[in-house]
């Protein structure tokens, strides 16, 4: 892998490199360990299944080695730094090159799976924040609710997809396909010039904000739009990551289904990390949806956890 | 069954003057249409998802005929 973080849960992922590394981690217990001998190791967080990895040629030149650094599991524990867990590892992307998409679930003992949920919990509003920015439709507090309820019902945190970096995205993956009609979209998005140009059953309301527009009828068609989440793709080349998950928004329902948009988003694992991050002065926290999570997320947060 | 005589079926809601709203705004629901209702004590809105519940239970146990399953499939709020 050519990514590392420096701690478990959600936490800044970087590149491997020495500038990186040494800032990131100092050279300090618990990243740099010392044999008798005195030869260094150093380690650092697997960014996908939060194992501890160890940094390989660090310190080499991409002409001697013919190879930039690189992370690799070293299957055991750190201390004080993290723990290793042989379930979240044989579901990792970087646990070997042979690797393969599983969309199956992960057993209940992962680790990463129960983690998931309190991060959920204390993050919904981000969470929601993300999918509505890279969307361009403002989810209201009923979509959120019902969109958490799904997860939930279908148990999520135990997608073999799940990361701790890639949350939003996949509580969209879970939900169901939901109806446009009534949403609000921003206002000259391609989502809205997408609807402009190719339903002209569709009647785009501005809000009184100026910045969305509201997707109703133009009273004489029924307007049968609607958005779901497809495709999240994980694969591994040349010890990069590149994850994707399409946004899809399509008319009608199948053997007839026609694509009015369709976005392959690019899923940043920086993204959601920088927004847990900012400082709570400059964070705005959206009580409502925490109250929400916070209720629907309560007994199971004592059962799972 | 609830017997007929019971209160509940006596108090019958009607649509007030078929009074509705579009409460696509609510930030809380996802109701889409409401209708003004009226019973004997009270005046209440009625939800659109309420109305196609009922229809559903209505076709069901055969008091309309029976809608063609695509009609279900496209309807938003079923």
């Amino acid at each position: 892998m050519d990514i590392f973080k420096t701690s478990t849960g959600v936490s800044k992922v970087e590149v491997i490199s020495p500038k990186n590394y040494l800032n990131a981690t100092g050279k300090k217990s618990p990243y740099c360990h010392v044999n008798q001998m005195g030869k260094e190791s150093l380690f650092a967080v697997c960014p996908l299944c939060e194992n501890p990895i160890q940094i390989i040629g660090l310190y080499k030149s991409t002409l001697e080695s013919g190879r930039k650094p690189y992370g690799k599991h070293c299957r055991k524990t750190i201390p004080g730094l993290a723990e290793y867990n042989e379930t979240d590892y044989l579901d990792c992307p970087f646990s070997n090159p042979t690797w393969q998409q599983d969309d199956g679930k992960r057993k209940p003992e992962s680790r990463i799976a129960k983690k998931m949920l309190s991060l959920l919990a204390e993050q919904f509003d981000r969470v929601i924040y993300i999918l509505s920015k890279d969307t361009d439709i403002k989810i209201s507090t009923a979509l959120a609710t019902k969109m958490l309820e799904a997860y939930i019902a279908n148990e999520g945190w135990r997608y073999k997809t799940a990361t701790m970096n890639n949350l939003p995205w996949v509580l969209g993956e879970v939900a169901k396909a939901y109806p446009l009609f009534g949403r609000r979209i921003r206002k000259d998005s391609e989502l809205y010039c997408a609807i402009e140009k190719l339903c002209p059953e569709v009647l785009l309301q501005d809000d009184n904000t100026g910045s969305y527009s509201k997707v109703l009828s133009n009273g004489k068609q029924y307007v049968n739009l609607n958005f779901v989440f497809v495709d999240h793709s994980i694969n591994v080349q040349d010890d990069h990551l590149n994850e994707t998950i399409d946004f899809w928004v399509f008319r009608g329902r199948a053997p007839k289904i026609e694509t009015i948009y369709r976005k392959k988003i690019q899923i940043r694992t920086d993204y959601f990390f920088n927004l847990i991050s900012l400082p709570e002065k400059r964070s705005y926290r959206n009580q409502k949806l925490l109250e929400v999570a916070s209720k629907i997320l309560k007994n199971r947060l004592t059962t799972e956890v | 069954m609830k017997d007929a005589t019971d209160e509940i079926y006596h108090n019958r809601a009607k649509s007030d003057s078929g009074k509705f709203q579009d409460v696509t705004d609510c930030d809380s629901c996802l109701e889409e249409l409401v209708f003004a209702m009226k019973d004997k004590h009270h005046e209440f809105s009625l939800g659109l998802s309420t109305v196609l519940h009922c229809l559903s239970i209505a076709e069901r146990e055969g008091y309309v005929p029976k809608l063609p399953p695509e009609w279900w499939w496209d309807v938003r709020q079923y």
